[in-house]
């Protein structure tokens, strides 16, 4: 797959190479000018576009901001540079330029793409944020959600632990959705995707995010926009510059944070203290965790290249990523490949755009984290660390809940994912003002998951002597749209008019086999024919399919560039949903007012601009539906036997529910931008309210008379609310020293209001206590040892637990949590409903980023900081690790044989406050020189980075960094499935040639 | 709508070239099929309106299946008695004390196991009502079809053997007879009207069933076939003092409800019921097998006293079987390559009933109580000493001592098949759910309960496995033998209520009060639909 991407891309990246060289057309002319382009502060600008006006012919200026073009001595020549002001100036014979580039720092023309329009940052009345590319993330960078973490208020992104192989989460103003649905929309230079098909770009070929986040201007994608949007553009092919780049990055890596539980002299000195006659004694002293450990090395290489003209550009990129964890075997490896071209044909009134990417990612995981790090820790330390004689590893034979770690890392686990997608775009301007455009893309994606347990392994002994599997799973996505637009300035009215069409169809096919069974391990998961095992259900294959059908119109208009009113709406129609409610109306408004283009305002100097805005808007979730949900249909149940032979029965998989519609969301947001002081300071300040409603929900229903105890059905009402503030300041910018501090805050609430209500004439009311999440390990199997629910009322995913009134002797020497009776009834009762409380939520209740850059003449340096606060974490971990109840058969953290906790039972005694602030990264940056070097190279930049310098916290666990914000059965619990803790030490090179 | 639907045409015309575009927004299932597709040829209208209710008898998991897999039918029937602990041992089994809680009688309403058991059987009752209305509607429009009648007779059969364990486990629950039932028509009966309603529905579909073995492979291999419908009937006749009584709570937990059994349409005495349906078993050729150990073993399709079993083999079915991996030791299940969870184990009250009956052989046949050899004859090693079972060590929590991992006897009844898969969840010993023993202490206590003597049926009994005959067996003699005999087979919680002591005190726990005898409707349940209400005493 790869090196088929590779040489298409190739193949077709020379084709186009081709034609654009004929394309090529550099005549002799009269004069040469010659010139200096200068920043205001007197520093060169290195990069601007020097362009004959109307031509093609053009060049860039050198390091020292110098340049020399060839054109007729009556010409015109236009300077350029991102961020500044453009100017354009006559020949006229003159043959040398001093040029003064101003910084453009009103920036409010900046092309910013909303959704389908294309406007500028001036006539927008939403919530609209947009990162460019100096403002994201550097150091190590190995997923695009990383270039922007902690960047944006109200953008949570999220990634826990070292290992190479997990992708961050992101929440875009938090949950509002119970079902799915929660991660934002991707739209990449127009192709919808989801966060996968995110990671098919290199981070580095990402020119901007931009991040909408209220639903006046998420309501455009309808039924797709509901959990925000992030707009992606990537970078192009641009004008008058032949260009070559190569970006890259060396790290290597290393545990900074362990679980150091007893090791074995301690182990055996507690065993003998505390007098336990069933010690299990190998004679060894293994550290497992140790064991398993090596240096982790990460890598990221990308070379682009493009060139053009004012007619036609390209630009090709490939690059990799590549990371070997730190646990032995653990490794990810991504290749993209990218390529655009643009064309502009009969007199720039066609314009065509074609662009295609491709990666393929392959990662190798640490097979079931919870059950490996959970084994490392309280494995018998007494244990050799090598293999026994036979083959299998060293087993203590009471230790049931665990396996031998280094025995579980031959685990292969191993899973290749492919994306490509195709898209291209025709705009027709019939007028300059009336455009027509068609928009098309293909996306295509397949996953193959392979996994093999060993049979000389103890849970490959316990499938049967090893068990290998393979699926693999394929998705065909088609998108187009037709979109008409107008766009006209009246006098002091600016008029921009939108229609669009739209069709999206979703294709997913799939299938997978297991074996089990194998006499040698030598085949893995690559021949399973070699298993002797294949039984009913064994093999699988699924096929299904939905559309969306969308139509949109949409309006901008703007007076005086002082009001501004946005309205677009846009009705939906999903194949998913019940035969009566497959269309959803989603509508939205916005106004702002540019207060500061007000007269009175106008003439005060410090003010650079003042925007107040506010909007309202609805949007759809269907994405809980899974398609067919609406429909009565029957699937293969199971097998039996009818006339002796064996038969498979067919029936209802679930309880049908024809009424399924669209879950609605519905915000008001209102805000403020400014920027003050030639925009040496500059934020946003916005609230936001909304409610859900139509609540989709797997809701527990009563068996009888359902089949089943869930039903997934549109009932309950969430609510969210909040304030985001960003601010950001240059306290110093002189020509050797500059410096910028940037920080976001984020607050939000959230609250499930509802979860019932009336289905088919039937009063439906869920569960009062819903479980997201529990304690697992020896000893909790089934207990009462819930831990995070859901529950009307409260936020989603909070803490419902026992109280303990502190530890309590036992009489037998041992302590316990001592849990207190709430409820006053004489009896303690752990219960849900009963002796227990709401102690806490998962999820922060303020969020923030901060980051501190400066620049002394060619060095810069940035720190990146990011924080948490108001959120509570249950340490599983202690609770597990400090139990002496488990002892000698499961090791234990060094204090527990001293406090001698004899209780695993789940209190409050072991949640703790989980706020903290987290040092993302530290860059240290010096662009050399170039002149002094060579004339050929344009720009070398070198970094020195260190990513997760330190945690600021008071939780005790091995990092307050786990999953709060994603709703599942980990959120806010960290139960011994955490990754060791990681650093990184990178230097980074950045040449343009 | 119309509008949409022409321009979602052009859309799709424009973009996607789609052949047909009216169907843009219309699904076309490829992996689930619509209904008409289950029903199109007499072949299908038997798979899909009975054979797939057989799926359901054994299980995957979920606590589901009628043995029950992990934390289902089995385990409420099994550890709330006298006769089975699965003891706490340190870190082990601790499970939030839920076993401590069934042992203990202490039980909560929202207790995971009543929920998924309540929610199981009435999965499978729902889908019988589905095949009831299907095959009556099938039948309104064939009636000529002799075949439908008999379909309908074997669902209604399969149901009322759900209704029955429902009337076991719940006492007062609701009847449903439809699929197309509203929350608000779900309305709770009371205890005798559902013991009622069994037995009407039993005794209507008896005439139509076939009366072949249905152990044995072949057509009626694992379904419900007369004999099994006479061995419910004579269950139901058994405790019929039980499950006529509406107040379980008064009396001293001793059942007093009415002796009264309608049979062929007369009111006859339960007694002579039970004895009439046991002896229409006995007509039917049932006996039992020279050896005990061959009706548990792989093989066992050719017992001829097991009446109804769950198929089960790692290569053709799904259903689990999980109560050997449950009971033995780690090092013991390793020997044999399956799982060991180290867990089930024999109660004092079950050793001490063994060890007075003379000359029994049946706690060797039935428990691991010493050292234990693996499949190659040699000891099973646990670390470096030999692997010794303490039964007389059990305890509702064995946490610290010595003995920790090693107190209890083990299960042996099953033979560990050598061909198992899955850790040992998948083998091919069928699953006993009835067998012809009971049939004979069953008639046993009928005739005794009239007065008569019951030593024959009795003495067969024991005299199969080689242990002294007793002369003139009292009711509780009666009821040591059923626990010998039947240890571990899911009777014993039935049994114990029928004679009024389930509640006695036992091993480390102490009376306890006789709404015990029923367990409560699971909490979610009674929270999720207003017209019902808990049991008594919850």
């Amino acid at each position: 797959m790869k090196q088929k991407i590779y040489s298409c891309s190739a193949r077709v990246s020379l084709l186009v190479l081709i034609g654009l060289l004929c394309n090529f057309s550099i005549f002799a002319q009269d004069i040469t000018v010659r010139g200096n382009v200068k920043d205001v502060t007197g520093e060169p600008i290195i990069g601007a576009s020097v362009l004959q006006v109307g031509t093609t012919n053009g060049i860039i200026t050198d390091v020292d901001g110098n340049f020399s073009l060839t054109v007729p001595g009556n010409s015109s020549i236009n300077i350029s540079y991102i961020g500044y002001i453009p100017q354009t100036l006559a020949v006229n014979g003159q043959t040398s330029f001093n040029i003064i580039l101003k910084e453009d720092v009103e920036a409010l023309d900046e092309v910013v793409v909303v959704g389908y329009a294309t406007g500028s940052k001036r006539t927008i009345s939403g919530a609209v944020e947009k990162i460019k590319k100096e403002d994201m993330n550097v150091g190590v960078v190995t997923n695009p959600l990383e270039s922007i973490k902690g960047k944006v208020a109200g953008v949570v992104i999220n990634k826990q632990g070292g290992d190479p192989a997990s992708t961050p989460s992101i929440r875009v103003r938090g949950t509002t959705s119970l079902s799915g649905g929660n991660d934002p929309l991707v739209v990449i230079d127009g192709v919808f995707g989801d966060l996968g098909l995110l990671n098919a770009l290199s981070p580095s070929d990402i020119e901007t995010f931009t991040i909408l986040k209220d639903a006046s201007e998420t309501a455009q994608y309808g039924s797709r926009g509901a959990s925000g949007v992030i707009v992606v553009t990537t970078t192009k092919g641009k004008a008058g510059a032949v260009s070559l780049n190569y970006d890259g990055t060396f790290g290597v890596e290393s545990v900074y944070k362990n679980i150091d539980m007893l090791n074995a002299a301690q182990y055996r000195s507690a065993v003998e203290v505390g007098g336990y006659v069933n010690a299990l004694d190998g004679g060894a002293s293994t550290n497992f965790m140790k064991e398993m450990q090596r240096t982790g090395f990460t890598q990221n290489h990308r070379v682009s290249f493009g060139a053009g003209n004012e007619q036609s550009n390209y630009r090709a990129s490939i690059g990799v990523i590549a990371q070997d964890g730190i646990i032995d075997g653990s490794d990810m490896r991504n290749y993209t490949a990218k390529l655009d071209a643009n064309q502009r044909m009969f007199d720039d009134r066609l314009k065509i755009e074609f662009g295609m990417f491709g990666s393929k990612k392959v990662n190798n995981y640490v097979n079931d984290h919870q059950k490996t790090f959970y084994s490392a820790a309280s494995f018998n330390p007494t244990l050799p660390a090598a293999q026994n004689v036979d083959g299998t590893w060293p087993e203590d034979p009471n230790a049931n809940e665990i396996d031998n770690p280094l025995g579980r890392l031959t685990i292969q686990d191993k899973e290749d994912n492919a994306y490509l997608n195709a898209h291209g775009k025709l705009s027709f301007n019939f007028t300059p003002d009336l455009m027509l455009s068609v928009f098309g893309s293909y996306t295509y994606n397949e996953k193959i998951n392979s996994t093999y347990i060993p049979n000389n392994i103890k849970a490959g002994i316990r499938e049967g002597s090893g068990k290998a599997s393979k699926t693999q799973k394929n998705s065909d996505v088609l998108m187009g749209n037709i979109t008409l637009s107008y766009k006209k300035d009246f006098g002091k009215n600016h008029v921009d008019v939108l229609g669009l069409m739209e069709g999206q169809s979703y294709k997913f096919n799939g299938f997978g086999a297991d074996a089990r069974g194998f006499g040698t391990n030598y085949f893995g998961y690559d021949n399973l024919k070699a298993g002797a095992n294949v039984k009913y259900g064994d093999v699988t294959s699924y096929a299904n399919s939905y559309n969306i059908s969308s139509f949109m119109a949409r309006l901008n208009y703007m007076f005086d560039d002082r009001y501004i009113a946005t309205v677009n709406l846009r009705t939906d129609g999903s194949s998913k949903l019940g035969e009566n409610n497959k269309w959803g109306f989603f509508p939205s408004a916005s106004a702002a007012w540019v207060i500061s283009n007000e007269a009175f305002l106008k003439d005060i100097e410090q003010i650079t601009n003042i925007k107040i805005r506010a909007g309202y808007g609805l949007t759809g979730n269907q994405d809980a539906i899974s398609p067919y949900n609406s429909l009565s249909l029957m699937q293969p149940t199971g097998i039996t036997t009818v006339n002796g032979q064996q038969t498979v029965t067919y029936g209802y998989a679930r309880n049908a529910n024809p009424d399924l519609k669209w879950e609605t969301k519905k915000m008001f947001d209102v805000g403020v931008d400014f920027s003050l002081l030639d925009s040496r300071i500059s934020g946003s300040v916005d609230y936001y309210n909304s409610r859900t409603t139509d609540l989709l929900y797997e809701y527990a229903v009563p068996v009888p008379p359902f089949l089943y105890n869930k039903l997934l059905a549109n009932l309950g009402e969430m609510q969210n609310n909040g304030v985001e503030i960003a601010l950001s300041g240059t306290p110093v910018q002189t020509k050797d020293f500059d410096l910028k501090i940037s920080a976001n805050v984020s607050y939000q609430k959230n609250e499930l209001k509802s979860l019932s209500g009336t289905y088919m004439g039937q009063e439906l009311s869920t569960s009062e206590y819903m479980r997201l999440g529990s304690i697992n390990g020896a000893g909790f199997i089934g207990g009462n040892t819930g831990v995070i629910y859901q529950m009307v009322g409260q936020p989603v995913g909070v803490f419902y637990l026992p109280h303990s009134r502190g530890l309590v002797n036992d009489g037998l020497g041992s302590y316990t949590y001592q849990v207190e009776d709430l409820d006053k009834n004489g009896t303690v009762d752990i219960n849900d409903g009963n002796d227990r409380y709401v102690a806490g939520q998962a999820t922060p209740k303020v969020f923030m980023g901060a980051n501190i850059s400066m620049r002394y003449k060619r060095f810069d340096l940035q720190v990146q900081m990011s924080g948490a606060f108001g959120h509570k974490i249950y340490n599983g971990t202690s609770l597990t690790y400090m139990n002496m109840n488990t002892f000698p058969t499961y090791n234990v953290l060094p204090d527990a044989p001293s406090m001698n906790i004899k209780d695993n039972t789940v209190t409050d005694y072991w949640l703790e406050k989980g706020d903290y602030v987290n040092i993302d990264y530290i860059t240290l940056g010096y662009n050399f020189n170039v002149k002094k070097i060579d004339k050929v190279i344009k720009n070398i930049r070198l970094t020195a980075s260190v990513n997760n310098v330190h945690t600021f916290t008071n939780y005790s666990g091995l990092s307050p960094m786990i999953n709060n914000t994603v709703v599942g059965s980990d959120m806010g619990v960290d139960d011994k499935r955490f990754y060791p803790l990681t650093r990184t030490y990178s230097l980074g090179l950045n040449i343009t040639f | 709508m119309k509008k949409n639907i022409i321009y979602s045409c052009l859309l799709a015309a424009a973009t996607f070239a789609l052949p047909s575009c009216s169907s843009f927004l219309e699904e076309n299932p490829k992996d689930q099929m619509p209904e008409e597709e289950a029903y199109k040829s007499p072949e299908l209208i038997y798979l899909n309106t009975v054979a797939n209710l057989y799926t359901q008898i054994g299980a995957t998991g979920g606590g589901e299946g009628l043995a029950g897999t992990d934390r289902g039918l089995y385990d409420i029937q099994t550890f709330t008695n006298d006769e089975a602990l699965l003891p706490t041992r340190g870190g082990d089994w601790e499970d939030g004390k839920l076993w401590q809680r069934l042992y203990l009688h202490t039980w909560d309403k929202s207790e995971a196991p009543f929920k998924s058991v309540w929610d199981y059987l009435y999965k499978v009752i729902g889908l019988s009502n589905q095949s009831i209305d299907k095959l009556n509607s099938l039948m309104e429009a064939d009636p000529e079809n002799i075949y439908l009648p008999v379909y309908k007779a074997e669902v209604q059969a399969i149901r009322a053997l759900y209704y029955y364990q429902l009337l076991d486990c719940f006492g007062r629950v609701p009847l449903v007879e439809k699929s197309d039932v509203q929350i608000s028509d779900v309305k709770q009966s009371e205890r005798s009207e559902v013991y009622n309603f069994v037995r009407k529905e039993l005794q209507e579909a008896l005439p139509y069933l076939n009366t072949a073995n249905s152990t044995k492979e072949g057509e009626y291999y694992g379904r419900m076939t007369r004999p099994v419908a006479f061995f419910l009937l004579a269950k139901l006749a058994l405790n019929a003092q039980v499950y006529s009584d509406d107040d379980w709570t008064d009396n001293g937990g001793a059942p007093n409800g009415s002796t009264d059994f309608e049979m062929n349409g007369q009111k006859v005495l339960c007694w002579d019921a039970a004895i009439a349906y046991c002896d229409s078993i006995s007509n039917l050729g049932y006996q039992l097998s020279s050896t005990y150990s061959s009706n548990f073993s792989v093989g066992n399709e050719k017992s001829v006293e097991n009446i109804f079993t769950i198929p089960m083999d790692p290569a053709k079915y799904s259903a689990q079987f999980y109560y050997i991996i449950r009971t033995v030791h780690y090092a013991h299940g390793k020997a044999y390559s399956i799982d060991g969870w180290n867990g089930a184990s024999a109660s004092k009250e079950l050793l001490a009933s063994f060890r007075k009956s003379k000359n029994d052989p049946r706690l060797e046949l039935c428990f691991f109580t010493g050292k234990v050899t693996g499949p190659d004859g040699a000891p099973v090693m646990d670390g470096d000493k030999e692997l010794e079972y303490k039964p007389d060590a059990v305890a509702v929590d064995v946490s610290g001592i010595a003995d920790e991992k090693t107190a209890g006897a083990r299960w042996k009844k099953y033979e560990i098949d050598p061909a198992s898969q899955s850790a040992g969840k998948l083998q091919s010993v069928d699953f006993v759910l009835y067998r012809y023993a009971d049939v004979l202490l069953m008639k046993a206590e009928a005739k005794m309960r009239k007065g008569e003597s019951g030593d024959n049926e009795i003495n067969e009994v024991r005299g199969r496995v080689g242990a002294d005959a007793l002369s003139k067996a009292t009711l509780n003699d009666l009821l040591d033998e059923r626990a010998r005999e039947l240890s571990w087979e899911g009777v014993r919680r039935q049994d114990l209520v029928r004679f009024g002591k389930f509640c006695d005190a036992v091993d480390g726990r102490p009376a306890t009060q006789p709404y015990c005898t029923v367990f409560p409707i699971p909490h979610d349940v009674v929270l999720l639909n207003k017209n019902l209400s808990q049991n008594k005493g919850y």
